[in-house]
This record gives C-alpha cells, structure tokens and sequence, in this order.
C-alpha cells in the first residue's frame, strides 16, 4: 500500500466538518445519494491514482462497487459501523443499541461465526463489551469478504475509547478477529497516534498501519506533533494523514512535510478527490 | 468541602452510564491526577457493560450509598435531567463537588432550588456540563463583540441542526415530563449557552415549535430580543438531514463588520482593524487553537471540549475553586428555555424571567 487513500466518509454522511454551510451539505448529500455518483466518484478517484477507498460497509457502496468492476478502487474496511449503532443508542441506549443488533443478527449468524459464537453467548449474555465488538466486527468483516482487502482499519473512536480506559482486550480482540478471518493486515483509525503507538509497544501489538490527522501545524495531532513524528520514527508504520475537514487538494508543503516524516500518504475526501465540481452539484434550495 | 485524596489523585464518581456517563468515564481515566473511583447505576447490566471496557471499579445502586462507601472527592451526573436536582443535592449535602450534564435541570423550579443549595455551600465546586464553553473559538467571538471589533452589534443569526430524528422515537429524551422537552432543551440548549456568551442577556422572545415526528418539538424557530437592544433569531431542528454531527453556528452583525462562528471555524469579516483584528478576512481553525485535549475521542463533534471540560472540573476540586461554567450560568440559559417555551406554546412575546 502506498499513495493517497481515498474516504467515503463524506459521501456517505453527506457532510464534513468543514463545510459549515447547510448548503454545501444538503447539496452533497444529495449529489451522493444517487449511486452513479458514488460510483463516478470511485471510478475518478482511481483515475487519479488512489487505488484503495477507506470505508465501512453500506449498500450503496457495495452497489457502486459493483457496478465500477475494475475501474473501481480496491477497498479497505473501516470496522464496526459505529455511527449506525450510535444512533440507535440515542433512542435505547447502548446497552439497548448493542442488544437490538444482537437480536437483529438472530441465532443463525452467531452460529454461524462457528464453535465460537456459540461460546460467547454466556459472555453476551453478561454484556460483556469487548465480546459484542467483537460480534459486529466478525459479521461485517464477513460483508468484504469477496473484496479480499489487504487491510481492515478499527474505527477511530473504538480505538482511542480503548485507548482511553487503557484497555488492551478491545484491540487484541480486533487484530486477532482480523488474522483468523481475512488474509488483511490489521490497522487502526486514531485520533491520538502517540498514544496509541505508547500502548502498542506495552500491550505486544502490532503497529503495522494507522490513519491519523498528519500535518505541519499539527493540528489534530495528540499529544502533540513532537510525540508523533517521533512515534512514526520508531514505529516504522504505514501512516496517512487524516485530511477530514480540508475542502482543498493536498498543497505541495503538505507533500513536503509527509514526505519528511516518512508517512506513507493522505486519506482524502477533498473535491478533487471526488471529482467535486461546484457546477456539478445538484441545485439545492436551503 | 472534602479534600483531594491523600496522593493527590482527583477521584471522581461517574453516575449515569448511558452515552455521556461513558464518554466521561473514559475522559476522566485519561486526565492525568483524576480516577474513575465509582459508577452510580440502578441497571446492573450497564454497570457490567461499563466494567468490561476496562474500569475495574465498584457500581453503586445509588448516590448515597457510593457517597458514604466509595467518598468520591466530585460526581458528575450524567443522568436525564429529571434526575439531576435530587443527585446534585445529595452530592452538595456530603460536600462533595458536582457537574451536571446538562441542561442544569428539566424545569426553572429545579434550576432554582439547585443554585440556592449550591449557594449554601460556596466552597463546593458546582458546574454545568456546557462544553462549548471550553471551545475557544466561541471564547475570541465573544470578546471580539465585548471590545467593539464588530462595532455595534445590530443583530444575529444563530442555528443548531442534527440528523438525528425522522420517526417517532421512545424514550425519556422525547417526554416533555422528563426531558422538559425535544430539541431545543435537549440539543439546543448548547447554542442558548453560546448566544447568551456572546450576544449577553435575553430581554424577550417570539417563539414557534412543532413536533415533526413526536409530541415533543422537533423543530423550532424563535425572534430573539437582547438586552443590549440588538436582535437575533433562532432555528434549531433534528430532523434535518445531512448533519451527521450536531452543529452550533452563528453568525453576527455590527457596524464594523461579521463575525461566523462554529465548531469548527471562526470566520471574521471587518471593515476597519480593530480588536487585534486587520481589515477584511480572518479565519481561524478550532484544530489549530489553544487550548487542544491531550486526549480526544470525537473531535468532528467537540472531542477537545469534552475532555477540556472534565480537566476543568479535576482541575477545579484540585485547586478549590469553582468550575468555568457554574450554575449560575446554568439557570441563566434555564431561563431562556423557559421563556421560548412559554412563548411557543403561547404563540405571542414572552419576557424572560429574572
């Protein structure tokens, strides 16, 4: 893997932080709930030489795969889809989000993970949550198994709240779920790639990809962009720098500065990486 | 009020351990000097769900029962607000500090009894869970209003929208008797903190709701009159789409130019330098502005604020003095909640109560 990386985080939630205007939201939102535009976008973004899209796993961008074929980029996971289960948690809960999936998936799944789902029901039973992650990942894993994606990334806010309680049993469950069940290597979204490289030292796990806000300010970078150019250093990861929130194409002194710090490339959902002409939008009244 | 543990450690009670008693509880494992000592929660499975993401500590059934076993040095409640007066109390009556997620309570009574026991205990740090408040963008928008870099301010125009609601949903969040009631106490009561910051006090509103999905209000629409004689409006909504993360923008009037203020950005236009400002554009990223959280589990919603709101609170047990935003503040905003629900269901001009 090298090279940028494209997000579909943007076409799929329909807005960034960046685009603070209602207008520039609704309207791609809009431009992206048709799939050909999904797939125009993909098909474009290959074009430009990103030949891998970063993403958790939806219906219309398994469509939009599909349709695409070879023109397509080769697809990395972000798993487990903790938006979807975040929203359900407004109305019931976490326990009750986690329990309602669990109940969704039915017997047959967890039977279907093998002497193993069977002998984590007790475990599930006691809402025991590094089993229940564990549950969602190997299930959407099983959505990108026709894929066979090189990597498979853990969503940012599992990683950094495993972080945050200083927890190792979340990751190592992660890495272990990966290797047993896709030939993928297994990488890490963070917000905190210092810390993160801390612990993968301590707790015994690899450290071989991560996605994480990279840039000269140091903007988004934790603890700070000392700590993590040294971490880089040290850790020899493959590492892109996290763009959300840049309506622009990466600059030439952004270029400059990843190529100083050995990181491997930009995850990038700019316009230019879309293929995003203002003119192409669909019109939207706001 | 009771001391810091013996070692200089902060240690903190969790109580709620829905999403917010969560997310604190592992901000509160991350700032350096404070523990996670106890969680407060009747449901025994959230208590297990909680320990199994790595805290290794006692859940308490009740308050009183973790106060006088587990003698936290501060609790923060991250229950539903009905709940909040009577936690708050019991934790201000040990002496033990407390912040409150917010809003402060689900009703002006409560809002008020709350502020004359903590009124009770001056030594005892009492706050409010206003996390935009350590977002130091709305911090530079609203001195730039207080020194005149605008001018004079004429008017503003101050929006909150989240994609969150588009059926009817369960819930205490969407029951007026326990919530007080939909968006605008429950998401919106972040950017009534925010415009009282920086517009300052609310003399009267002109408010209308309806409930899109649910009994309570889903979207709401108010014309704001401030004290300082300038004027504002007001639309919030969670049931909008493309807002996947709730947004908090204003923007503001006056006759030295605009200022745009979000999450994320501080876009100011002037007409003349003044303020520390130069003529023309400035913009300003939240990612690129002091102060920044050594810790962040969401910065595309107000990662850093929450995590720079719980070391304010440590920080403020530690050091004895009260949190940032007090509840003071918090009865403040109860008020204009107050004033814009009697309004909506009045249809007419409500002054907002002193």
């Amino acid at each position: 893997m090298g090279g940028d990386l494209l997000s579909t985080r943007r076409m799929l939630s329909g807005g960034k932080p960046g685009e603070a205007r209602a207008g520039a939201r609704h309207s791609t939102s809009a431009h992206f709930a048709r799939p050909a535009m999904m797939q125009a976008a993909l098909e474009h973004a290959r074009a430009e030489g990103m030949d891998q899209v970063v993403s958790i796993g939806e219906a219309r961008l398994f469509e939009a795969l599909q349709a695409a074929g070879n023109r397509a980029p080769q697809i990395l996971p972000i798993v487990p889809n903790i938006q979807g289960f975040m929203r359900e948690a407004v109305e019931h809960g976490i326990v009750g989000a986690g329990i309602q999936r669990v109940r969704r998936m039915g017997l047959a799944p967890l039977m279907g993970l093998g002497v193993r789902g069977v002998t984590r029901l007790p475990r599930l039973a006691q809402r025991d949550f590094p089993t229940m992650l564990l549950c969602f990942i190997e299930l959407e894993l099983a959505d990108f198994r026709s894929f066979d994606p090189p990597a498979i990334f853990l969503q940012a806010q599992v990683t950094d709240l495993a972080l945050a309680m200083d927890n190792p049993r979340i990751l190592a469950a992660f890495v272990d779920a990966v290797r047993r069940l896709s030939g993928g290597a297994p990488g890490f979204m963070t917000h905190n790639f210092g810390r993160l490289a801390e612990k993968c030292a301590i707790w015994g796990l690899p450290l071989g990809a991560a996605i994480s806000p990279w840039e000269e300010t140091g903007a988004g970078m934790r603890p700070d962009r000392t700590m993590c150019e040294k971490a880089l250093e040290e850790t020899g990861a493959a590492l892109w720098g996290d763009r959300s929130g840049h309506v622009e194409a990466p600059g030439e002194a952004e270029r400059k500065y990843l190529r100083r710090t050995g990181a491997s490339g930009f995850l990038r959902d700019d316009n230019a990486a879309l293929g995003l002409d203002e003119a192409e939008r669909l019109p939207v009244a706001v | 009020m009771r001391g810091v543990s013996r070692n200089g450690t902060v240690r903190i009670a969790i109580a709620g351990l829905g999403k917010m008693g969560i997310m604190h509880t592992s901000m509160i494992q991350a700032i350096e000097g404070a523990e996670v000592a106890a969680l407060v929660e009747p449901s025994g499975g959230l208590g297990k769900q909680v320990a199994s993401m790595g805290v290794d500590v006692k859940t308490y059934p009740d308050i009183h029962t973790c106060l006088k076993e587990a003698r936290p040095d501060g609790v923060i409640v991250s229950t539903p607000q009905f709940t909040h007066r009577s936690l708050a109390e019991a934790c201000l009556e040990a002496g033990v500090a407390v912040l409150t997620e917010k809003p402060l309570a689900h009703t002006v009574e409560d809002a008020r009894a709350m502020l004359e026991a903590a009124k009770q205990k001056p030594d005892v740090p009492a706050g409010v869970g206003y996390m935009l408040a350590h977002n130091p963008l709305f911090d530079e928008a609203a001195r730039l209003v207080r020194e005149g870099g605008l001018g004079e301010v004429k008017s503003c125009r101050a929006s909150c929208f989240l994609s969150q609601v588009f059926k009817p949903s369960v819930g205490w969040t969407f029951t007026k008797d326990k919530a007080g009631g939909g968006v605008v106490i429950n998401s919106g009561s972040h950017l009534l903190y925010v415009i009282q910051k920086i517009m300052g006090g609310v003399a009267g509103v002109q408010a209308r709701s309806s409930g899109v999905h649910n009994p309570v209000e889903d979207t709401f629409g108010a014309l704001v009159d401030f004290e300082s004689g300038a004027w504002g409006t007001i639309n919030i909504s969670w049931s909008v789409p493309g807002y996947e993360f709730q947004t908090h923008d204003l923007m503001i009037e006056g006759t030295n130019g605009t200022i745009e203020v979000g999450n994320e950005v501080l876009r100011v236009w002037l007409v003349d330098e003044r303020a520390g400002y130069s003529k023309g554009w400035t913009e300003k990223r939240r990612s690129e502005t002091e102060p920044k959280a050594a810790l962040s589990l969401s910065p595309d919603y107000c990662g850093d604020e929450f995590f720079l709101e719980d070391q304010d609170f440590v920080r403020a047990i530690a050091e004895r003095r009260q949190p940032k935003v007090g509840w003071e503040e918090g009865l403040r905003v109860q008020l204009f909640l107050d004033a814009l629900y009697r309004s909506a269901e009045a249809r007419d001009y409500v002054s907002v109560e002193r």
